[in-house]
């Protein structure tokens, strides 16, 4: 599969990269950071220019969670507003919003690069929370640059090896994830079981 | 117990397929470290290699891919299928040419 995506990146240069830095953060499952990986090693061959391969995936990837973090804003409060028709649930969803707004910008910065597979999630649920443009942005813009110069410098700088590279960071990438999310959810039994054994 | 898992049992179910995906990953990450460490530099020729990554990953001169006639396609990135298509030739034969001719160099720098 890495080497169609290769192949792309051969055929139409920074354009490939660029749209699928913004559609990879739009829900989109391209394997960007594949992309990301091509696109540095032909630039580390000659084929493309650095800056533009840089440019590129960090334009396209900021946009695309502008587009998600105002898709959220827009849509969000109403989905919220059919959503909390119990007074639990309306209840949750507050206390929900509250937290996205006062803590959000450490989740959107770590959602864009270590726990990227979750970042366009993220953005909705800024966007809809109601954390402020100016914080979601910066957080965002932070990120994102770490996120695309590692897959890119990556790709520039083991040019010759990217499909071996390829594998190991799709795994490494998914084995991150997989560990955060059981470690949350392993946190959440443990405070029902000390719960359970209170009451 | 068996109480708790069944009143949790969505958690339960989500905590154990994470951490499936967990172990999975893991040790697929560190199957692909360890292939990557025992394989040798000899590469394949693949169709999605342009002829600039080609000089790159093996070193070459320009004369080796330029011998080949691809001096004189356009600039911008062209991978290898796609220059065969234009020559209206089977993507393998540009790939056994083009081994053919690093394989060809190497000899000629080892002597």
């Amino acid at each position: 599969m890495s080497e169609t995506f290769f192949e792309l990146v051969a055929t139409y240069g920074v354009w490939i990269v660029g749209l699928s830095s913004f559609f990879s953060c739009l829900l989109v499952p391209i394997p960007t950071a594949l992309v990301m990986l091509a696109g540095g090693a032909f630039a580390a061959s000659g084929d493309l220019s650095l800056v533009a391969v840089l440019g590129a995936a960090y334009a396209g990837a900021v946009l695309g969670d502008q587009t998600g973090y105002r898709i959220g804003r827009a849509f969000g409060p109403r989905l919220i507003s059919l959503a909390e028709t119990r007074p639990k649930a309306r209840e949750s969803f507050a206390k929900a919003r509250q937290m996205v707004a006062e803590k959000g910008g450490p989740a959107v910065f770590i959602t864009t690069w270590l726990l990227a597979p979750l970042g366009p999630w993220v953005n909705i649920a800024a966007g809809a929370g109601g954390l402020r443009p100016l914080i979601f942005t910066l957080w965002d813009a932070a990120g994102e640059a770490i996120w695309v110069s590692f897959y890119v410098l990556m790709g520039y700088f083991f040019a010759s090896d990217i499909l071996s590279l390829a594998d190991i960071l799709t795994d490494a990438a998914g084995f991150v994830v997989a560990a955060a999310l059981t470690f949350g959810l392993g946190l959440v039994l443990v405070r029902r079981l000390r719960a359970r054994q209170i009451a | 117990m068996m109480g708790f898992l069944r009143k949790n049992l969505i958690l339960v179910a989500g905590f154990a397929l994470v951490l499936g995906a967990t172990i999975f990953f893991g040790l697929g990450a560190l199957n692909h470290a360890r292939d990557y460490r025992d394989i040798p530099a000899d590469r394949d020729v693949k169709p999605w290699m342009t002829t600039r990554y080609i000089a790159h990953t093996w070193n070459l001169p320009r004369e080796v891919m330029s011998g080949l006639g691809f001096e004189k396609t356009p600039d911008g990135p062209r991978p290898l299928r796609k220059i065969a298509e234009e020559r209206g030739i089977p993507v393998e034969d540009l790939i056994v040419e083009v081994e053919a001719a690093i394989a060809a160099h190497l000899e000629k720098v080892a002597q």
